[in-house]
């Protein structure tokens, strides 16, 4: 493998590595037929970044693939250095920017080193050494395509907008509807979130180079490496492209020069506890882990709302996991995490009223009609976006019967609900989510969970890590996924049920009293159902739509 | 004794061995800097002007040479005075009014020394605000005598700062020491560390246009602690030329031309001792 980068292009790549350095601490380094591809996944599974440096990118590009000496262990070379080490060569760019003239990057068999050679001004020449592992390709899986929603705006736009929050801030959300777009902050289980600050921005489609929304909704993801990302599209002065769909599902960044390199950055996003999102949810094992703090922390009155209404309600969430649910389909992974979000979310103190209430809303994630106005929140709406969270982390939980499960743990399949019983979150967040923050948790939750059924979990983590080479654990508890995970929606699914209860064995305590959790669970479903297909906009929703075959043991 | 310059009678001076003053203060303290790694410094003296030494773990040493001629007024009664000061201490009196270039206000500085066992007097001036120091000196240990003639340099390199400046910033502090490979051959000069990312090289090739001398006779490589070079670092921020030697022992000396800021030359050198292989045979 053998590769040139001219002086000017220097900074881009420099640029990149930066940012890359900000997600993950591995750099996994990949010469493909189409371009160098540089990635790293961060520690918790939760955020995934690949860049692609196209052959036009460089003076010279060798892939090394036609190199007929080396054998076939040798033939690509799929590698991984640690962030610290490339960090040293590209370490001060704007020295780099003024003297280097080229950088060659070659790999040294011999030595098993991965040689950095820069060529600077004066004929100086400083060579990098750098010891690398050979390891598997890091891929993820993920679609931007067939996302409803997209965005592109300048990074001018984004770096303003993200300006506005506070350092510390840790998960932002993002909502949309057609007329508006806004971003606020995140505010996790904060003992009084009256005492916290929130921030709320809102732009103007027309501010954005490309505004196409297909589906409110509001999706909750990590702060600090949405800053990364915009680091480096400060640089490139390319706009940014974001590609996502509802709650728990992942968000995609992408710059995009035409045809010289492409920046990918894949965050997970909180799973919606209501499941809206979820639809597919998984059932948060978020209950567990919590850690993310997004979802299901937003005390917000609102949230506790939505929580209650997750948590206990599943119902209402389930509502709007159901629909969503029908949406999402696909990830189980994510309806895991979600799940396992609200699950973790399920576990805080709910409001039973206020949940038996939000029962009947079906929640549309996007649609505010949810029933329950409290409850939409899974909605967008959710008021403090913390709620959103809530659902989705918690249950995204079986998009419809997390809602159930929600608020009682209700429903035995609600186990998606396990939200609070966490448990079934939990374990599936536990892989993943362990280390994000709330999105991670959520989704890992979500996804994990999904899985309860399998390992739909441990494909991608929480949200539907797109990830492969995680390892995802596969969820050990039922994830209350959410049908997604081929549970199919339907919302009196037994299979989704089984799984929930496991988890939600211990929450059940937390169901409404006076409600059976079947018979909630049941009329959630049914009720929703009702419900949602009148509001719900996506009439599919109502149906239990199987997305994917239950594989999970459970059932 | 707490006078003010204005005050001062000329007769007074008479009781000091040295006297030396100097309108920007600055161009002692900014020298002085650059040779700060370790609390005490010893000053030595002589018609020449002024030397002040620094030396760290009886394998580097750091030398501050301030000549006569940089001084307005200088005036010395022995031959060498030698004593042993807080250099910290006097570093802090030198910039008392503040170290950075304050545009038009300039430090007028006077230093006087009575002989031995008398503390070291520093009368500082600034827009009419005079401020006395009286700094202890101490007893002068020996300093280390190198040995480090020219008859003996096998290879020495004149080149510009600006690219060594980079070299040394990015030292890779994860690497022990820091290897000098001087030769007439390719590559002519290469410093290299060996940390824990992996190896760093950086080739300077004689015909570069940062080299303004190059005299190597014979392949030399040598490596010195990275913990006692980093120092040196300091000097070479200030420099505008560096010129680099090793002798035939493989000791490397660092010269610096340090220009201040009314344009006057002064020099800071840094002898090293080479990290030696225990079981190197030849040693």
């Amino acid at each position: 493998m053998k590769c040139i980068i001219p002086g000017t292009n220097i900074k881009v790549f420099g640029r990149g590595i930066h940012s890359l350095s900000k997600i993950g601490e591995e750099l996994y380094l990949e010469p493909l037929e189409h371009g160098l591809a540089l990635r790293t996944v961060n520690s918790s599974r939760s955020a995934y970044a690949c860049f692609l440096f196209a052959p036009s990118f460089f003076i010279h590009y060798d892939d090394g693939a036609g190199d007929a000496s080396s054998d076939d262990s040798e033939d690509t070379l799929r590698c991984k250095i640690a962030m610290k080490s490339i960090l040293t060569v590209f370490r001060s760019l704007s020295t780099m920017e003024k003297t280097v003239e080229r950088c060659k990057i070659k790999l040294n068999m011999k030595e098993s080193r991965l040689v950095f050679q820069l060529y600077c001004r004066h004929g100086i020449v400083k060579t990098h050494n750098l010891a690398f592992i050979e390891c598997e390709t890091l891929q993820a899986v993920f679609s931007k395509d067939m996302s409803p929603n997209s965005l592109t705006a300048s990074s001018k736009l984004l770096c303003d907008a993200v300006m506005n929050f506070q350092n510390n801030q840790e998960e932002i959300t993002l909502i949309v509807n057609p007329e508006k777009i806004v971003i606020k902050n995140y505010v996790d289980d904060e003992p009084d979130p009256n005492k916290v600050m929130h921030t709320n921005l809102s732009l103007e489609p027309d501010e954005f180079d490309n505004c196409q929304v297909g589906v409110d909704t509001e999706v909750t993801f990590c702060l600090k490496e949405l800053r990364a990302i915009l680091g480096f599209a400060e640089v490139t002065t390319l706009p940014l492209t974001i590609n996502f769909e509802t709650a728990g599902r992942p968000i995609v960044f992408t710059i995009d020069s035409d045809s010289t390199f492409e920046g990918n950055f894949v965050l997970a996003t909180l799973a919606d506890q209501q499941g809206q999102s979820q639809a597919q949810t998984q059932p948060r094992q978020a209950t567990q882990k919590r850690p993310s703090s997004k979802a299901s922390t937003s005390r917000t009155n609102n949230s506790r709302t939505n929580r209650s209404t997750q948590n206990r309600s599943g119902p209402s969430h389930n509502g709007n996991n159901m629909q969503s649910h029908s949406r999402s389909n696909i990830d189980s992974a994510r309806s895991n995490e979600v799940n396992a979000d609200y699950t973790d979310f399920m576990n805080d103190d709910t409001d039973f009223d206020i949940m038996i209430q939000n029962d009947t809303t079906v929640v549309y994630p996007r649609q505010t009609s949810v029933d329950t106005d409290k409850h939409t929140h899974t909605l967008r709406v959710k008021e403090a976006g913390a709620l959103e969270t809530h659902t989705d982390r918690s249950e995204g939980s079986v998009a419809r019967q997390t809602n159930t499960d929600r608020s009682e743990g209700s429903v035995a399949r609600q186990t998606n609900t396990d939200r609070d019983k966490g448990v079934v979150a939990r374990q599936m967040h536990t892989d993943r989510v362990e280390g994000g923050g709330a999105i991670s948790s959520a989704s890992r939750g979500g996804i994990r969970r999904v899985g309860g059924k399998g390992d739909n979990q441990s494909k991608s983590g929480r949200f539907n890590s797109p990830i492969v080479n995680n390892s995802v654990p596969s969820d050990d508890e039922e994830s209350p996924v959410l049908p997604m995970l081929g549970t199919k929606v339907k919302i009196g699914d037994t299979t989704l049920t089984e799984d929930m209860v496991v988890d939600n064995a211990d929450e059940d305590e937390d169901v409404v009293p006076g409600t059976p959790p079947a018979k909630r669970f049941r009329s959630l479903f049914f009720g929703s159902s009702q419900a949602s297909q009148s509001q719900s906009r996506n009439p599919d929703l109502c149906t239990s739509r199987v997305l994917a075959p239950d594989s999970d043991d459970e059932n | 004794m707490p006078m003010s310059l204005s005050t001062q009678e000329p007769a007074d001076d008479d009781q000091f061995l040295m006297i030396a003053k100097i309108d920007n203060a600055r161009s002692v303290s900014n020298i002085l800097k650059a040779i700060h790694f370790k609390e005490t410094a010893t000053v030595f003296a002589s018609s020449m002007g002024l030397k002040v030494t620094v030396e760290d773990a009886k394998c580097i040493q750091a030398n501050a040479f301030i000549q006569e001629g940089i001084f307005q007024e200088y005036a010395i009664k022995e031959d060498q005075l030698t004593f042993k000061i807080n250099l910290t201490v006097l570093l802090e009196c030198l910039t008392i009014f503040g170290s950075g270039p304050v545009g038009g206000a300039c430090t007028s500085l006077k230093m006087c020394y009575q002989g031995y066992g008398c503390p070291l007097i520093l009368i500082l001036e600034e827009d009419g605000v005079l401020t006395d120091c009286s700094i202890k000196t101490l007893e002068p240990d020996e300093v280390l005598d190198f040995n480090f003639c020219s008859t003996n340099v096998v290879n020495k390199i004149i080149m510009k700062s600006e690219c060594l400046k980079e070299a040394f910033n990015e030292l890779d502090m994860t690497s022990d020491v820091l290897e000098f490979l001087m030769s007439p051959d390719a590559p002519h000069l290469r410093l290299s560390t060996f940390g824990n990312a992996g190896s760093t090289t950086s080739d300077f090739p004689k015909d570069s246009d940062m080299v303004e001398s190059f005299q190597c006779s014979q392949t030399q490589t040598n490596r010195y602690k990275v913990s006692l070079l980093k120092p040196s670092v300091k000097a070479l921020a200030l420099s505008s030329r560096v010129s680099i030697r090793t002798d035939n022992r493989g000791f490397l000396s660092l010269q610096y031309m340090i220009k201040n800021e009314d344009g006057q030359v002064c020099f800071v050198e840094y002898y090293c001792a080479p990290d030696e292989d225990l079981d190197d045979p030849d040693h």
